[in-house]
């Protein structure tokens, strides 16, 4: 269900009013929201989820068991689980979950790829793969399941004391589409202590905020956005050099206020039943370099394949050429995560090279430092060889000016990767984008370029309001009430307007 | 203080609710014709447009006005509001020192179901129905099959304003229904959606001007209309195309030779009957003038040359011989060199139909009665 429609509204005050009038009850209550908040559009599916989270919930379970002998009232985080039957039941926790999800997502995908590398077509097994409907929010839930089964394993979680607690936990409905992806360690004990969560007026008025704000980016920005991209790639490697830049900022921006949207959104209502979701947005086009870029951009999924597929893999433990190879086989995986489509196998391969070109700089420009520090004669007296403060700051902001400039065009040209129908468009594109040749100006690409512009300023000014809570703070205690409430209506007012007549979906809930 | 600030916010809102219809000029909203591109994707843009009409008569005190419905014909679709039959008919009425206001609430594919539940709003907002166009398609009498539906887009008000009538077609719009908006949602969640968008969302000011406010916006900021109309006005000869297109089956359905059956079991003649007997008993007096849309004589000469095809015509005539309204047969009452396709007509094409209808509007207002004529020599 999605949060700017009619249904989640109405459902979510009905859930706001229950949860808060009868604390005894939060538990099933939560429980029963999850299941009708995802199978409601998707009952087919709801199933399948329940399915799985049950397998897992008691994989997780009795692999702590066999080791620790102890019941689950008593499970609590502890050693690592070893032992025959502890390595079965995590495998067969691991098995289910990746058959689920490589079914209903990858199944087609690797059919197709397959018969392409053997030159066999199977028309028969595609026509029935193709009309295999993906549930939504598989790969987000799959995460949760696989990130707990590994936890419980190592003994970072204690398994969940009941299939309720486990399912509101996995499924907890803020977050069941498009994340956050949460960890057993941050959510489960909220999920444990669900009766005793306060709403302080404080949570009532930021999670207000958030879901003012995500409403704001998804139904003002993003959606308005969205004709205007799907036009512009739509003719793909026919554009100009402009048109295509024009295609992938907009597409840059438009991903980032539908994406950070519902994180904002999930994380809001999150805040209005009293749980603690984490951010998955850090406003990542301030960064400047791939590393900064991936701890601001969906920080909850980057930390997931960290620590469970980067760090397992040797991360930097096992010198530089494993590690190279690491950071390319984690990128590749995340990108095969967003889709099943080679397009984003490359795409996550582009922001692997991009993070291993970043690696090799820092490790280059560590030997050239300590090799110019051993070769620098030491100073005659402190602040001897210092250059002006106002000088030194100011060429760091250059420095720093200039790598966030050239990171965003990175991260900008690989949207035309994440975005493209296929590879030959998005190379189309890129040669375009790439040829100064090709470029051509007119009134309306100038015009779409200060629009572009706009929506970076917009950007630096939510980095700037969250940097700190002085703009917050100001808000809250300087600006009159009846200028706050203008304000407020004001916004509502304008997601009313530019709500859209059809449905239109978050473009992270189809991954 | 958040406690007054949400005060302030309820105050500010109710204030934007009742405000907010009061400035968004009507011109965004009605210019000759509600856009199509608006209606097509929103039928509740058509509450507005009769509103912002409704304003206008009050503001300007008007008594005596025209209102023309119909499909894509009345509607001028191959042309731009201001070269419409609306606009040359209020030009035409100016010429004879009699300016007239004419609103035209016709829209491409609206069927003689959608033209009564048109009537029917008309009624509920107060505006009068004395002097009503509406024009017929002959493929409007060929037996449905059950495509096209007698309703085809005003079926939920339909439903509201006269349920008798909506019970008697229901199951023919079950087993016709091509609108995907209106068919019927599948799971609980979309089915309340469904319900709040038809229920709630037009009492909202800020979601029932959203369509008009977020396109101005769209042009203020990009320059470009999103919802810019795709006319093309050029006359059928400089379109190749068209031929080999109008041999499509659909197009040949909608001329038939078959004999048509006039009695009720015919959901255009029951429209008709409703219509007519609707505007009888609410306004004695009232009347409407249908007229039988103009044809492309050569573009559809094998069709139009079909002994069944002439014979229909004149049962048409002779149908409506025997009811209390004005009615012409313009079937052959355009020169070719006016038509922009088969059916609709070029600027000039919408002139000189515009002419014809104001003379027969005179006529009618002179002779104070119904009339039946074929004005195809008269032309």
């Amino acid at each position: 269900m999605l949060f700017h429609t009619p249904a989640f509204a109405a459902l979510l005050v009905l859930i706001l009013i229950l949860f808060h009038a009868l604390p005894r009850g939060r538990l099933w209550m939560l429980a029963v929201a999850d299941a009708l908040f995802y199978g409601l559009p998707n009952p087919a599916h709801l199933p399948v989820f329940l399915a799985v989270s049950l397998v897992t919930y008691y994989c997780a379970l009795g692999q702590r068991e066999v080791t620790a002998g102890a019941g689950p009232s008593e499970a609590v985080a502890g050693p690592r689980t070893h032992g025959t039957r502890a390595n079965l039941l995590f495998a067969l926790g691991l098995l289910v979950n990746a058959a689920n999800l490589i079914f209903f997502k990858y199944a087609l995908f690797f059919t197709r790829s397959m018969e392409g590398l053997l030159g066999v077509p199977l028309p028969a097994l595609d026509s029935v793969l193709v009309r295999i409907a993906l549930p939504v929010g598989i790969s987000f839930y799959t995460f949760q399941l696989v990130g707990y089964l590994v936890d419980a394993r190592r003994g970072q979680v204690a398994p969940a004391r009941s299939f309720v607690q486990f399912w509101v936990f996995i499924s907890l409905f803020p977050k069941v589409m498009a994340g956050p992806i949460a960890r057993g360690s941050q959510l489960l004990p909220q999920v444990e202590a669900v009766g005793r969560l306060r709403r302080s007026a404080n949570g009532v008025s930021r999670g207000l905020l958030l879901l003012l704000v995500g409403l704001v980016k998804k139904v003002v920005l993003a959606d308005t956005l969205a004709p205007f991209v799907n036009r512009l790639f739509a003719q793909g490697a026919s554009l100009g050099g402009v048109e295509a830049w024009i295609a992938a900022y907009l597409f840059t921006f438009q991903i980032y206020f539908d994406f950070s949207a519902y994180s904002d959104m999930a994380v809001g209502v999150g805040v209005l039943l009293g749980f603690d979701l984490p951010q998955n947005f850090h406003t990542p086009y301030v960064s400047a370099g791939p590393g900064e870029f991936w701890r601001r951009w969906h920080v909850t999924l980057s930390t997931w394949i960290r620590d469970y597929v980067y760090i397992p893999l040797g991360g930097s433990r096992a010198g530089l050429p494993r590690q190279i190879a690491n950071l390319l086989l984690a990128m590749a995986f995340s990108g095969l995560w967003h889709g099943a489509a080679w397009t984003f196998v490359v795409w996550g391969l582009y922001h692997g090279c991009f993070s291993v070109a970043e690696k090799l700089t820092q490790v280059l420009s560590g030997r050239t430092g300590a090799r110019r520090a051993r070769s620098r004669p030491e100073p005659a007296g402190p602040g001897a060889s210092a250059r002006p403060g106002a000088m030194r700051l100011l060429a760091s902001a250059l420095r720093r000016g200039v790598a966030v400039a050239v990171c965003f065009h990175v991260v900008v040209a690989g949207w035309v990767l994440f975005r493209s129908a296929d590879l030959g468009t998005a190379v189309g594109m890129l040669r375009q984008m790439l040829s100064p040749r090709s470029f051509a100006f007119s009134t309306g690409s100038l015009a779409a370029l200060a629009l572009v512009a706009g929506f970076y300023f917009l950007h630096l000014a939510e980095y700037l309001v969250r940097r700190d809570g002085a703009a917050l703070r100001f808000w809250r205690t300087r600006v009159p009430a009846p200028a706050r409430g203008l304000a407020y209506a004001l916004v509502i007012a304008l997601i009313l307007v530019f709500v859209q007549t059809e449905r239109s979906t978050f473009i992270y809930s189809r991954f | 203080m958040r406690v007054r600030a949400f005060v302030y916010a309820l105050l500010s809102f109710a204030v934007i609710q009742f405000g907010l219809p009061a400035l968004v000029p009507p011109g965004l909203i009605y210019d000759h014709r509600l856009s199509y591109e608006y209606f097509r994707d929103n039928h509740a843009d058509l509450d507005l447009a009769l509103q912002a009409i409704k304003s206008h008569i009050q503001r300007e005190g008007l008594e005596d006005y025209v209102i023309l419905l119909g499909d894509s014909v009345t509607y001028s679709a191959r042309t731009s509001p201001d070269q419409s039959i609306g606009a040359h008919l209020e030009a035409v009425a100016a010429e004879h020192g009699r300016p007239t206001h004419v609103f035209t609430l016709a829209e491409p594919s609206m069927q003689i179901g959608d033209t009564y539940a048109v009537i029917l709003k008309l009624r509920a907002y107060g505006i009068s129905t004395r002097h009503v166009i509406s024009n017929l398609l002959y493929g409007g009498f060929v037996a449905r099959t059950p495509f096209p539906p007698a309703v085809f887009w005003l079926e939920n008000d339909l439903r509201h304003l006269d349920r008798e009538v909506y019970d008697r077609v229901r199951s023919h719009l079950e087993a016709a229904r091509l609108d995907p908006l209106a068919k019927p949602p599948k799971t609980l969640e979309a089915r309340f959606d469904r319900y709040v968008s038809q229920n709630v969302y037009p009492v909202i000011a800020p979601l029932a001007y959203r369509d008009f406010i977020r396109s101005a916006a769209i042009r203020l900021v990009t320059g470009q209309d999103p919802k810019a109309e795709k006319i093309d006005p050029r006359p059928w000869t400089e379109k190749t195309h068209l031929k080999a297109t109008l041999q499509l089956q659909e197009y040949q359905m909608a001329f038939s030779d078959r004999p048509f059956i006039l009695d009720e079991t015919n959901l255009q003649v029951y429209f008709l009957e409703r219509i007519i007997a609707a505007s009888a008993i609410t306004t004695p007096g009232d009347e409407i003038v249908f007229f039988m849309s103009p044809v492309n004589q050569t573009l559809m000469a094998v069709n139009v040359a079909k002994p069944g095809y002439r014979e229909n015509l004149r049962r048409v005539d002779a149908w409506f011989g025997t009811k209390p309204v004005t009615y012409l047969n313009l079937e052959s009452a355009i020169p070719d060199r006016y038509f922009a396709d088969h059916l609709h007509l070029t600027p000039e094409g919408n002139q000189v139909l515009a002419e014809i209808l104001w003379r027969a509007l005179e006529t009618r207002d002179h002779t104070g009665g119904a009339q039946t004529s074929d004005a195809a020599g008269g032309s």
